[in-house]
């Protein structure tokens, strides 16, 4: 008993199953992606922000482009060859169409990689500058004695754990503690687990107790809804001070004399410093009033040298867009064109070593690929370095989702487009290497299942061929 | 319709039975690629998660009519030996002294709109009756793709573990709505550092594989309407239960995925901070967040009622269908207007596709859009219309049967046709601007779908329950069922529109209490409603021992046609083995020849070969194999 059309096509509708099953699952994907391209216009459209323009390497796009072309042609050889029953063709050209995806993941990883390093710091007064972070971003906070657990009875979502959350940013071995009663403890996994469960049982304990008494004084209702033990606070001393360092993720926030963790646990202490050392790669201005009165000038940043580059740079690209366009377009309409003015790129140490055609317009569309490409350490001896002060910053993020809409909207399709690139490709992988028994056995229902996985691949192919323009180049 | 020949052999029907006699109890009823099983698997995880939303209901209606008051029992629940810790921590722990407060509300709300739409009616009423009676009724052994409709159930099931599993996590199961709106949803409990901890990512993933499943099993459907229709059995020879299968198949192919969409961008908000669906400058807490900005929360119920309108005829034509079946049975007549059935369903199909706006009139997204979105919420109705008095007309002149599922059916007809009345004015702006999320609108949706589409759910039970276990199900149960269900539904549900009016919101835990200056001539409603959904639950009592009792106890049907109906699923062996059909199944006519003039009997099955003839029962005497 076998479910018809599985292999060969139905007379009046003229497709097997599988070919009638992967058209109804591409629409499917269509409607995805659609939905995501959509989102896509929705984000861009109502942007308040300036929406990046040129921004992603061209190059490397441009080459996926070619190999996904080129992997579309080769599953085509593929099944044609298997059609022939050209077999050693046919593996050929399977292997060749995933060896491309291969390619395909192995370039968008590098570019991936880049973006995970390059940092951007939005100031107050909306001047963002791109760069790099040499020590990372950590405040430093001393001092602490005092730490404040907030132990869970019940199944909570936050419940205190300063093994995992709190200990990991200190400097240096954990003291012991004392507690109220003066008894003196280690907050070591053991330690901790024993202080947790003595202080559980305390409170379940005094829920019982009172339970009791109301029982013994007649209220049994009352005593029945005491159903939920609440949670205990645990003050403990420190026997020796404490000194953190710690990414501003990993807590809830802090003030000049405490710091609450991501368990709710609370420090107290003193703040010693948060400011944050970047290497700065760019200084983008678009979003301030006056661009020339902008943080980034102050002398404790850049400085007036750097604002001279800036103003030169600004000139050259509006000289030119006027030299290019005369009076046809609309200076002001250009987001082009104020990119070019606004958004420096710097390439140097100093102002006098920074060769102002570099920054100018020509180089600025590969300017932020070579930025970004970094390239580890040696690309850190070419900037500037200037220490922002935490108030000023009010804004940061590496080039992540974080960053903003657009770079979320972008790792979203692509990081969704590979899924699709992996996932095809292993599917192709299985029918080139493992399916050699069907190979022999029935090779047109195995030519069947390559033309089925091969519409797939079309079409994850077509995805790209949208997604290239719409992302780095438009 | 060409000769498209079914290319097995026929010549031992007789151990179609038996093919698979060596498989064990696992292989056949658990992991198992055949249809029926996998319908029968997904019926009963339905009614199972049909009736947990109904448990979480219950304690939504106690918290409105006795706010502030213990629910009765909650505590003995929780300190019963073994499921009292569980419950405890699923419910307990948000409800010191038995009290519902706000949070556990939000939580019930949010869960008991999820399950019931997610797990409870679209399995039911698509997968679970789509599944058993659909390759029945076209004639094929089973569908087009076996194992990836049971890899459908297994994703099914997985979400439906994640789902329930999300009650025992850290924060809880979500508190924000089935909608799950953003900024709120993007933002609640941001702080749990644990991701794992938060009920909002269970729910998020259980979706993912929810929507999985039924786009498996949609792409299987309609491949197998397509493809392995029987000879003879030509597009409109198909029951009209097959077309609106077909439809629903559609819809949950195309509506889905932009809900993916929104629930990967919602996960994305949360786990990598992005900021999709968060505006500038948005604060929590009198602090801004740590967050880019730029994003836009209309983006998200654009991307949201996009799935979620289509859903909603997801909902109601798998009612549809099941009613156009059981009507035409115990009528005796033939469907009245079957093809402008076949034509509105198709519409209504193409056009839930052009009205999900109408969700958003209240957001300020545009009086163009507003306008756009009211004419073709407008234009929908007309489809539905059709549909619902195709089924009235039929009635006329009828000799009706009232057995259970008649009474079920023909109540189907007055409920749907209240809650898509009331619906009317909410496709006009104006007065929807005033009625948005009150309990008007709970009121119109709630009549499309549980006194509409689970009435004729259970009409589909008591309707084909003899062709899967050769028993009737018990009439006078049925009755006792029936009455005390139609009442309760409607002291639930028709009050709703009054206070809606009055301008209850839905999302008052105390059911208005606290505004008692503004809502005190209409609270008392409050506890007639809760009472009419104490006897809804009691209702529900004589229905599960009755499914139970029958499979044992429940008279044995005489023949394989018990309701003397002329659809093919009717034809097969009782139950139906693996393979379906003993002999060689075409159709030969239209689904519903009822009272065909000239005829012997009053119903010619779609397989009998001549007109006029009586119906041959094919079970017991095989039609010939031939090829």
């Amino acid at each position: 008993m076998d479910i018809p059309f599985t292999v060969s096509a139905r007379p009046d509708t003229g497709l097997y199953n599988a070919k009638l099953g992967i058209w109804l699952f591409l629409a499917s994907e269509v409607m995805l992606f659609g939905g995501l391209f959509s989102a896509y216009i929705f984000l861009r459209v109502g942007a308040d922000y300036h929406w990046p323009i040129h921004e992603l390497p061209v190059l490397p796009g441009f080459v996926n482009t070619m190999v996904l072309i080129a992997s579309s042609v080769t599953i085509v050889m593929a099944w044609a060859s298997l059609k022939l029953r050209r077999i050693f063709q046919f593996k050929l050209f399977m292997a060749i169409t995933v060896a491309c995806a291969g390619v395909f993941m192995v370039l968008k990883g590098f570019e991936y990689n880049a973006k995970f390093h390059h940092y951007s710091v939005e100031l107050q007064d909306g001047t963002i500058l791109t760069g790099h972070l040499p020590q990372g971003y950590e405040i430093k906070f001393g001092e602490a004695t005092e730490l404040s657990l907030t132990i869970q009875s019940e199944n909570a979502a936050m419940d205190a754990n300063p093994v995992k959350y709190v200990f990991p940013y200190l400097e240096g071995e954990a003291p012991a503690f004392k507690l109220a009663d003066g008894s003196e403890i280690r907050l070591d996994k053991a330690g901790f687990s024993k202080l947790k469960k003595e202080t559980v049982a305390a409170a379940r304990e005094k829920i019982e107790k009172r339970k009791q008494e109301l029982v013994e004084a007649g209220k049994k209702g009352e005593a029945d809804a005491l159903n939920v033990v609440p949670p205990t606070t645990v003050k403990l001393t420190a026997v020796s001070p404490m000194k953190f360092s710690v990414k501003p993720s990993k807590t809830f926030g802090y003030t000049a004399e405490s710091i609450t963790f991501k368990d709710g646990t609370v420090v107290k202490g003193k703040l010693l410093d948060d400011r944050m050392t970047l290497e700065v790669d760019g200084v983008d201005a678009r979003s301030v009033a006056d661009k020339e009165k902008s943080l980034a000038w102050e002398k404790k940043y850049l400085g007036e040298d750097w604002k001279k580059v800036f103003i030169a740079n600004r000139d050259h690209a509006q000289h030119e867009f006027k030299e290019k366009y005369g009076d046809g377009r609309d200076p002001l309409k250009s987001a082009t064109l104020q990119k070019h003015s606004y958004f420096m790129h710097i390439h140097s140490t100093t102002p006098s070593d920074h060769a102002p055609e570099g920054a100018g317009h020509s180089a600025s569309n590969e300017a932020p690929a070579a930025a970004e490409g970094g390239h580890g350490d040696e690309a850190h001896g070419h900037h500037p370095t200037v220490v922002l002060d935490k108030k000023d910053i009010s804004f940061f993020s590496n080039f992540t989702p974080k960053l903003n809409t657009y770079y979320a909207i972008y790792f979203t399709l692509t990081g969704l487009h590979g899924l699709h690139v992996v996932a095809g490709a292993l599917v192709l992988a299985w029918f080139w290497l493992c399916n050699g028994k069907l190979l022999k056995t029935n090779p047109e229902h195995l030519a069947n299942r390559v033309e089925v996985g091969g519409l797939f691949w079309h079409f994850v192919d077509l995805v790209w061929i949208f997604l290239f323009p719409l992302l780095y180049l438009l | 319709m060409s000769a498209a020949a079914i290319p097995h052999d026929h010549s031992h029907t007789d151990d179609h039975a038996h093919d698979h006699h060596d498989q064990s109890f696992i292989w056949k009823y658990v992991f198992s690629t055949d249809h029926k099983v996998i319908g029968i698997q997904y019926g009963l995880s339905g009614l199972l998660f049909l009736l947990v939303g109904f448990f979480l209901m219950m304690l939504m209606r106690w918290s409105i009519a006795y706010p502030g008051q213990p629910v009765p029992g909650l505590l003995f629940l929780e300190n019963l030996p073994l499921i009292g810790g569980v419950f405890h921590d699923v419910i307990g722990r948000w409800a010191p002294g038995g009290i519902v407060n706000g949070e556990l509300y939000n939580m019930l709300g949010a869960m008991h709109g999820t399950i019931m739409v997610f797990f409870g009616i679209v399995p039911l009423g698509f997968a679970a009756f789509g599944n058993y009676v659909m390759p029945l009724q076209i004639g094929t052994i089973d569908m087009a793709f076996p194992k990836l409709n049971m890899l459908s159930f297994w994703f099914f099931f997985i979400s439906g573990v994640l789902m329930m599993y999300s009650f025992f996590s850290g924060t809880g199961a979500v508190q924000t709505g089935w909608t799950m709106y953003s900024p709120l949803a993007s933002t609640t409990g941001l702080g749990v550092d644990n991701v794992w901890n938060h009920g909002h990512t269970w729910w998020l993933m259980a979706m993912v594989f929810n929507i999985s499943a039924s786009l498996l099993g949609s792409v299987n459907f309609i491949t197998t309407i397509i493809n392995l229709r029987a000879r003879g059995m030509s597009w409109f020879r198909m029951p009209f239960f097959t077309w609106a299968m077909f439809v629903t198949a559609f819809l949950l192919l195309l509506a889905f995925p932009p809900l993916e969409v929104a629930a990967l961008l919602q996960l994305s908000d949360r786990v990598f901070g992005s900021s999709f669906f968060l505006p500038t400058g948005l604060m929590e807490g009198g602090q801004h967040l740590d967050i880019s900005g730029g994003g836009s929360p209309l983006l998200y119920q654009h991307l949201f009622w996009f799935l979620a309108h289509p859903e909603v005829y997801v909902l109601i034509l798998p009612a549809f269908a099941i009613v156009a079946e059981v009507i035409p049975n115990n009528i005796r007549r033939p469907l009245w207007g079957y093809k402008s059935m076949v034509y509105s369903a198709l519409t209504l199909g193409f056009l839930s596709f052009l009205v999900w706006a109408h969700h958003m009139y209240l957001t300020g997204m545009g009086t163009m859009m507003s306008t756009y979105f009211q004419i073709t919420t407008v234009l929908i109705s007309v489809p539905s219309v059709i549909l619902l008095t195709c089924l009235m007309i039929s009635l006329w002149g009828g000799s009706i049967r009232f057995n259970t599922q008649m009474l079920f059916a023909s109540a189907f007809l007055p409920m749907f046709g209240i809650g898509g009345l009331t619906g009317l004015p909410l496709a006009f702006n104006f007065i929807d601007l005033a009625l948005h999320d009150t309990y008007y609108v709970i009121g119109h949706f709630h009549y499309v779908v549980a006194p509409g589409t689970i009435f004729a759910l259970f009409a589909g039970v008591y309707h084909w329950f003899p062709k899967l276990t050769g028993r009737f199900m018990n009439d006078k149960l049925g009755r006792l069922h029936f009455w005390p269900s139609l009442v309760g539904m409607n002291l639930v549900f028709a009050p709703m529109f009054i206070q809606g009016m009055a301008g209850f919101h839905r999302r008052w835990y105390d059911g208005g209490k606290y505004f008692e200056q503004t809502s005190a001539d209409w609270l008392w409603l409050n506890e007639v409603m809760s009472i009419g959904a104490f006897i809804l639950a009691l209702a529900q009592v004589p229905f599960i021992l009755n499914v139970f009792m029958s499979i044992k106890g429940g008279k044995k049907i005489t023949n394989d046609n018990p309701w003397d109906a002329t659809t093919l699923e009717w034809a097969t062996p009782t139950p139906p083995p693996h393979g379906n059909f003993t002999f060689d199944v075409s159709a030969q006519r239209g689904p519903y020849e009822y009272s065909v003039p000239g005829a012997t009997e009053d119903f010619t099955p779609q397989w009998a070969d001549e007109k006029g003839k009586p119906a041959a029962a094919p079970a017991s005497t095989p039609a010939p194999a031939h090829h």
